[in-house]
C-alpha cells in the first residue's frame, strides 16, 4: 500500500466500487503527480471508461493522453506479471520499454482515431527479469472526450502463446510424421473406400510398383498386374471384415519398370483398416517391406551353410569352425563322438583339454601365429579320446575371407594319423634296425635302377666302396673301381638287362681312398616289370676281405699240414724199411717203437715252434728223457737249428742212447755219457760246429760185427741233415760220437743260402 | 733182370733219411743210384755222369729251384733223361710236368717206384 493512499479510497469515489484489487488500487494511487490529476479533476468520459474495464474479465489497459498513462484491470494485472503494480499510473513507452516502438506507433495511429488489432502477435517481454516469447491477440481503439477527439487507447489484450505453441507442434509433429512416412524403409499407402483408391504413397511404395502415378486410381486401375494374385481379395476381406491382415514372405509378381515384365518379389505386409469416428471402415493403410533380397541371400546362406554342414556332419574327420579371433563355436557329430564332450564343452578354448599336455604349447603357438597372418593353419598333436587314449592327429585350417577380404571363419579339420605315425615310427625303428644289424655285420645294402644304372646304398655302403657317403652313385663309377681281373665276376649292363648276371659272386676292388685291396661279396636280386624284363637290383655286399685272409691261411695250413703228415708218413715208411731189413720180427717191432717215440718226440718240439726252429738243447734233453738221465751231462752254447736237423739229431740221439743202454756206458750205473758241443767265432769256418757224445765208466768196447740202421742214421742222415759229417769211434773206454758241420744257426744258415744263390 | 744192362737212377730229396732210404732200396733192387739233396747237386751229377736214365725227384725243396722248375730244366737239357717227381702235396697240373713225366704221390711204396721205372723201360 502506497502512504498516500490514506487520502483517498474506493469510497470517496463511487465509480471505482466493484472495481475489484485494481479499483482499491486507482482510488488509493497518488494521481497528482501524473498528467492526469487527480480523480476528483478527472473528466466523466475517463472516469466512465475506468468503471467499465474495471468490471471486464478479459485484459484490458487504458493509455491515457497522449504520454499513455496506464490503467488497466485485474485481469491485465495477471499478463504484466512482475510488472505490476508499477505499470499503474506509468507511461506505456517507459512501462514497457523492450517493445517501446511497437506501443509508440499504437499511440500515433489509435490517438489519430484509427484503430489496431493484431492475430497471434509475436512479441519479446521481459516479465520475471528474462525475455520470454509470448504471443497475444491485440485490439486497440480509440477512446473520445466530449468534443469527440481521441482522448486515450483502449486495448484488448489477450495471450495466446500456449495455443500458438500447441499449434506449432501439431505443425511440425505432421511434417515429421510425413517425412518419416515418405522416407520409411518400408513400403506404405492410405487407400480409400470400397474400391481401395490410393490416397498417399511413400517412396517405397512407388519404388515397389516402378514409379507409376497412382494417386486417385483404384488398386485395380492402378496395378493391373496383381489381379488374380490374392491380393484384391485380401483387401476386400479387410475392408469388409475391419479385421486387419499381416502377411510374411508373399510372392508377387509386379511391374517394377514401366512396360517391362513383371518381376517376382516377396513382401512382408499388413492392411490395417482406418476407420472413421464412428468406427466405420473408410479405407486400407498398407505397409510392408519387400524382403526379396533378403529371402534370397538367406536362401543362398542357408544352402551354403546346410551344404557345409551335411557335408561337415558326414566327413569321417573331425571338422569345426573358428571365429576370426580364435573362439572355435562349432564342431562336427565326430568330434563330441570321439572325446565324449558335451556339446558346448569345447568350445572358445574348450577344446584345449582334449589336446595332450606335452602338445598344447607347440598347438597354441602354431595356432596363434595362423591367425595373426590370416596363412593356413597345420600342427601335429595327440587328442584324448573318449576312453582316455591319446591319438595323433594333424590338425589343418583354413580361412574363409568376406568380400573385402578379412578373415569371417576358420575351417578345420582334424585327421586320425595315429595309425600312419605309428607305421612311420615303426618303419623307422625297423629301418634303423636293420641299419644297425646291416652295419654290426659289415653289411650294406644296395638298389639299383637298371634303367638309370643309379645305385642307392646304405649307410655303410659307402665306406665299402672307399667313397665319401652321398645318395647315390652311377653303376659305372663302381664297376672301374672292381679289378679289371674280376669285370667278368660283376654285372655288366648286358647281363643286369637280360637279368642273367650271376647273383651271388666275390671280386675285389681296389679302394679309391686308400688304394687298398678288398674282397666284396656281392649277392643280388632281381625285380621284375609286368613284362618280366628286370627292372631293379636289390642286393646285399659285405667286405670279405679277412674272411678270404682266413680261408687261404687255413688252404695254407691245410696243405701245409697234409704235406708234413705226408712227410712223416715217408719217414715213418723209411725208418720201418730200413729197421725191418735183415732182422728179426719181434726185435725189429721194439726197435721201431721207439724210433717211432724218438721221431713223435721231436714233433712235439718242434710242434710247439709251429716248425720253424728247434733248441739244441730241448730236443737233447727230450730225446735222453727215456734213458737215466743221472749218468748223462749235457753242456753247449744255445743253438737254433732247422726242424729237420731237429729230427735227425733226436733219432740219433735216440740211436746213440739205444746203444748205450744195451752195451755201453748206460748198461752199468757207474757209466757217463756226456754231450758236448761248441762252435767256433769264426762263422765262415767249414766246421764251426762240433758236437760230439762220448761214453765213460763202460763195460769195454767191442766194434759192432754188422752195420744197422743205427749207424745208416748216425752216419749219413744225421750229418747230411747238417750239411756236415759224422764220425764214430770204437775206443776201448767207450764209444764217442763226432759232428762237424756249418753253423746250424738258422738266420745264419738261411742268411748263407740266399747268399749263394742269390 | 740181369742180363739187362743196370739202370742208373738220380735221386733228388732234401730229407736225408728219406733220400738215403730210397736210394737203399733201388740199390737193392738193382739200380745205379746216384744220390742229390737239392737241384744244384742233381745238376752237377747230370753234367758228370753221362749215363743217368731216369731222374726220380721230390717237388718241394729249398733252394734256387724246386722239383718242377728241375724237371723242366732236365727235359730242356738232358731230353732222353726220363722223370718221375712226387711230392706230399697235391698232384701238380699236368702242364706244370714235364713231357712224359710221371707223378707218384707221397708217401711211396719202394716197390711201386722200382716197377715203375722198369714199366718206362718195357
Amino acid at each position: 500500500m502506497s502512504p498516500a493512499s490514506s487520502s483517498s479510497t474506493v469510497l470517496d469515489h463511487p465509480f471505482l466500487s466493484g472495481g475489484g484489487e485494481m479499483g482499491r488500487l486507482i482510488a488509493a494511487f497518488e494521481w497528482a503527480a501524473t498528467p492526469l490529476g487527480p480523480i476528483a479533476g478527472w473528466p466523466q468520459n475517463l472516469k466512465t471508461s475506468v468503471s467499465i474495464i474495471l468490471r471486464s474479465q478479459v485484459p484490458i489497459v487504458m493509455l491515457w493522453g497522449p504520454d499513455g498513462v496506464m490503467i488497466y484491470n485485474d485481469a491485465y494485472s495477471v499478463f504484466a506479471g512482475g510488472r505490476h503494480p508499477k505499470l499503474l499510473g506509468s507511461n506505456v513507452r517507459a512501462g514497457w520499454p523492450e517493445v517501446a516502438d511497437f506501443n509508440d506507433n499504437v499511440m500515433k495511429v489509435v490517438l489519430a482515431g484509427g484503430t489496431l488489432a493484431y492475430r497471434d502477435q509475436k512479441l519479446t517481454l521481459y516479465r520475471s527479469g528474462k525475455p520470454e516469447p509470448v504471443w497475444m491477440d491485440l485490439d486497440y481503439s480509440p477512446i473520445l472526450d466530449e468534443q469527440g477527439e481521441p482522448a486515450g487507447v483502449m486495448a484488448i489484450v489477450s495471450e495466446t502463446t500456449a495455443k500458438v505453441a500447441a499449434e506449432n507442434w501439431q505443425t511440425s509433429e505432421r511434417d515429421r510424421q510425413r517425412k518419416m512416412f515418405e522416407q520409411a524403409p518400408g513400403f506404405m499407402a492410405m487407400m480409400t473406400g470400397p474400391n481401395h483408391v490410393f490416397e498417399l504413397t511413400n517412396a517405397a511404395y512407388r519404388q515397389l510398383v516402378g514409379h507409376r502415378d497412382i494417386i486417385g486410381l483404384t488398386v485395380r486401375e492402378a496395378l493391373p498386374e496383381i489381379e488374380g494374385q490374392g491380393f484384391l481379395e485380401l483387401l476386400d476381406q479387410v475392408y469388409e471384415s475391419g479385421e486387419p491382415f499381416v502377411g510374411t514372405a508373399l510372392e508377387a509378381d509386379l511391374q517394377r519398370t514401366p512396360g517391362a515384365a513383371t518381376e517376382k518379389r516377396f513382401v512382408d505386409l499388413i492392411y490395417q483398416p482406418v476407420r472413421d469416428p464412428d468406427g466405420r471402415v473408410i479405407g486400407i493403410f498398407v505397409q510392408g517391406v519387400d524382403v526379396t533380397d533378403r529371402l534370397v541371400a538367406e536362401e543362398a546362406l542357408r544352402r551354403s551353410e546346410s551344404q557345409f554342414r551335411s557335408l561337415a556332419e558326414a566327413m569321417p574327420t573331425h571338422v569345426w569352425t573358428s571365429q576370426p579371433d580364435g573362439q572355435l563355436d562349432w564342431f562336427n557329430p565326430q568330434v563330441y563322438q570321439y572325446s565324449g564332450a558335451q556339446p558346448g564343452e569345447l568350445d572358445g578354448d574348450g577344446w584345449v583339454g582334449m589336446v595332450h599336455p606335452d602338445d598344447v604349447p607347440k598347438a597354441a603357438e602354431t595356432w596363434a601365429s595362423a591367425l595373426s597372418d590370416g596363412k593356413p593353419y597345420e600342427t601335429e598333436f595327440r587328442l584324448r579320446r573318449h576312453d582316455g587314449i591319446y591319438r595323433w592327429h594333424l590338425a589343418r585350417a583354413v580361412p574363409m575371407r568376406d568380400a573385402g577380404g578379412r578373415v569371417a571363419l576358420w575351417i578345420g579339420t582334424n585327421t586320425d594319423i595315429n595309425d600312419q605315425k605309428q607305421a612311420i615310427q615303426a618303419l623307422h625303428e625297423s629301418e634303423r634296425r636293420l641299419q644297425l644289424s646291416q652295419n654290426a655285420a659289415g653289411i650294406a645294402a644296395l638298389e639299383l635302377d637298371i634303367a638309370s644304372g643309379m645305385v642307392i646304398g646304405s649307410e655303410g655302403f659307402w665306406d665299402l666302396w672307399g667313397l665319401t657317403p652321398r645318395d647315390s652313385v652311377h653303376i659305372s663309377v663302381l664297376e672301374n673301381i672292381v679289378l679289371p681281373e674280376d669285370k667278368d665276376v660283376r654285372s655288366t649292363a648286358h647281363t643286369r638287362n637280360d637279368g642273367s648276371a650271376n647273383p651271388n659272386v666275390e671280386y675285389r676292388v681296389r679302394r679309391p681312398d686308400t688304394g687298398e685291396i678288398r674282397w666284396l661279396s656281392r649277392n643280388i636280386d632281381f625285380v621284375h616289370d609286368e613284362a618280366g624284363h628286370p627292372v631293379k637290383m636289390f642286393g646285399v655286399m659285405q667286405d670279405i676281405t679277412e674272411r678270404k685272409d682266413a680261408q687261404a691261411r687255413q688252404t695254407m695250413l691245410t696243405h701245409e699240414l697234409e704235406h708234413r703228415i705226408k712227410n712223416i708218413l715217408a719217414m715213418v715208411a723209411a725208418i720201418a724199411s730200413q729197421t725191418f731189413r735183415n732182422t728179426d720180427i719181434d726185435t725189429a717191432r721194439a726197435t721201431f717203437n721207439e724210433r717211432l717215440r724218438a721221431l713223435a718226440n721231436a714233433h712235439d718240439i718242434l710242434n710247439s715252434t709251429r716248425w720253424t726252429r728247434a733248441s739244441l738243447v730241448e730236443v737233447i734233453e727230450n730225446a735222453i728223457s727215456p734213458f737215466p738221465t743221472g749218468q748223462i751231462a749235457i753242456s753247449g752254447p744255445a743253438l737254433s737249428i732247422a726242424p729237420k736237423m731237429a729230427l735227425s739229431l733226436a733219432l740219433a740221439v735216440n740211436e746213440l742212447g739205444t746203444n748205450a743202454l744195451k752195451y755201453g756206458a748206460l748198461s752199468v750205473s757207474e757209466g757217463v755219457v756226456s754231450i758236448e758241443w761248441s762252435l767256433s767265432d769264426r762263422d765262415e769256418e767249414e766246421n764251426a760246429l762240433t758236437w760230439r757224445w762220448r761214453e765213460s765208466g763202460g763195460p769195454p768196447v767191442t766194434p759192432p760185427a754188422r752195420r744197422g740202421f743205427g749207424s745208416f742214421l748216425i752216419e749219413r742222415v744225421f750229418g747230411a741233415d747238417f750239411n756236415g759229417s759224422v764220425r764214430i769211434e770204437y775206443h776201448p773206454g767207450g764209444v764217442e760220437c763226432v759232428l762237424t758241420a756249418p753253423s746250424p744257426d738258422l738266420e745264419a744258415v738261411v742268411e748263407k743260402e740266399s747268399r749263394v744263390h742269390s | 733182370m740181369t742180363d739187362r744192362p743196370s739202370r742208373s737212377v738220380l735221386v733228388v730229396e732234401d730229407e736225408a733219411l728219406l733220400l738215403f732210404t730210397i736210394a737203399d732200396e733201388l740199390r737193392d733192387a738193382g739200380f745205379i743210384v746216384y744220390e742229390a739233396s737239392n737241384a744244384d747237386e742233381a745238376i752237377r751229377h747230370l753234367e758228370t755222369h753221362t749215363r743217368i736214365d731216369i731222374m726220380f725227384t721230390d717237388i718241394d725243396m729249398p733252394g734256387s729251384m724246386d722239383g718242377l722248375r728241375l724237371s723242366a730244366a732236365v727235359r730242356d737239357r738232358w731230353p732222353p733223361v726220363k722223370i718221375i717227381v712226387t711230392s706230399g702235396k697235391n698232384r701238380p697240373a699236368s702242364e706244370a710236368l714235364p713231357a712224359g713225366g710221371i707223378f707218384i704221390p707221397k708217401p711211396y711204396a719202394p716197390d711201386r717206384l722200382t716197377s715203375t721205372i722198369n714199366g718206362l723201360f718195357d
